[in-house]
């Protein structure tokens, strides 16, 4: 763990309950960051933010330290988020995220120019492709490629095996290149 | 394969396909890793799935980032203050 983060713990253990608001600012950002890129909704955001500090103050005696503090409360705000409207979401059928479901778009969208990629629409078609994902992948892809959590943290954060989420990545990863074949095949039409 | 805008992959592409995230990240051991280079070398759809997928984790990482705005930070350490405020002990 963070040696500030560490410090912060241990005074809060203590009774320095002020100190809780230290750890606030350091971590507020990437828990709101991550919920809105898991909810896609401001409200449903901030109540994962709110959720996951309230209930890591509640629980800050049962954090041993073993994980980085900003992994623990990533695991608290993933359940927060099972808890919310969109957060709890699976609408895109399962099929789609393997491999072998089905046609697979081969259109070399690549070679296109680099402004395609850095336009609203395409930072669009992502997010909307990453909240079509059911939840577990969605949380896998989030953590992974979007907060750059390692596999191992990852694993830990869902309570699943490296593997596992190794395996969802790809799903997911897959499941997102379909989406942005598509919409830009149609695009070019 | 014929390549064209929309295919079905055929199940020696899709085994393959199936390890491409490890592909990329490294993490395919040496002969496997031989093998997916040299079935990429001839079939022109993998390679588009391959450079697709990887270009798909490369916006993935650059997707911006969602800042809460300040309205939000300061509404939820209002509400933790007063969390905190509750398990305060005492003044003297």
């Amino acid at each position: 763990m963070d040696d500030a983060d560490r410090s912060l713990v241990e005074r809060i253990k203590a009774g320095d309950v002020a100190a809780f608001e230290r750890l606030f600012s350091r971590h507020h950002q990437r828990i709101y960051r991550f919920a809105a890129r898991m909810c896609r909704h401001a409200q449903d955001a901030e109540d994962v933010l709110q959720d996951t500090f309230l209930a890591a103050f509640r629980h800050l005696k049962t954090f041993r330290g073993k994980a980085r503090f900003s992994t623990w409360l990533y695991t608290i705000a993933a359940n927060s988020c099972r808890r919310t409207r969109r957060g709890s979401g699976a609408v895109a059928p399962a099929k789609e995220s393997e491999p072998d479901g089905g046609a697979f778009p081969v259109d070399d969208w690549t070679r296109r120019p680099d402004a395609l990629f850095l336009r609203k629409e395409t930072r669009r078609a992502i997010q909307d492709a990453v909240a079509e994902l059911p939840k577990d992948l969605r949380l896998v892809l989030v953590f992974r490629d979007m907060e750059g959590l390692s596999a191992e943290e990852v694993s830990r954060i869902v309570g699943a095996s490296v593997p596992a989420v190794k395996s969802r990545l790809h799903r997911a990863r897959l499941f997102v290149r379909n989406r942005l074949s598509r919409r830009f095949q149609e695009s070019r039409r | 394969m014929k390549a064209g805008p929309s295919s079905s992959l055929g199940t020696p592409c899709l085994r393959r396909l199936a390890r491409l995230s490890a592909y990329i990240e490294r993490e395919v051991p040496s002969p496997a890793r031989e093998s997916i280079r040299r079935h990429m070398a001839h079939c022109a759809d993998c390679r588009v799935v391959l450079r697709t997928l990887k270009k798909t984790i490369a916006l993935c990482r650059q997707a911006p980032k969602i800042d809460p705005p300040q309205a939000v930070s300061k509404r939820v350490l209002a509400v933790l203050r007063r969390e905190l405020a509750r398990c305060r002990p005492p003044a003297p």
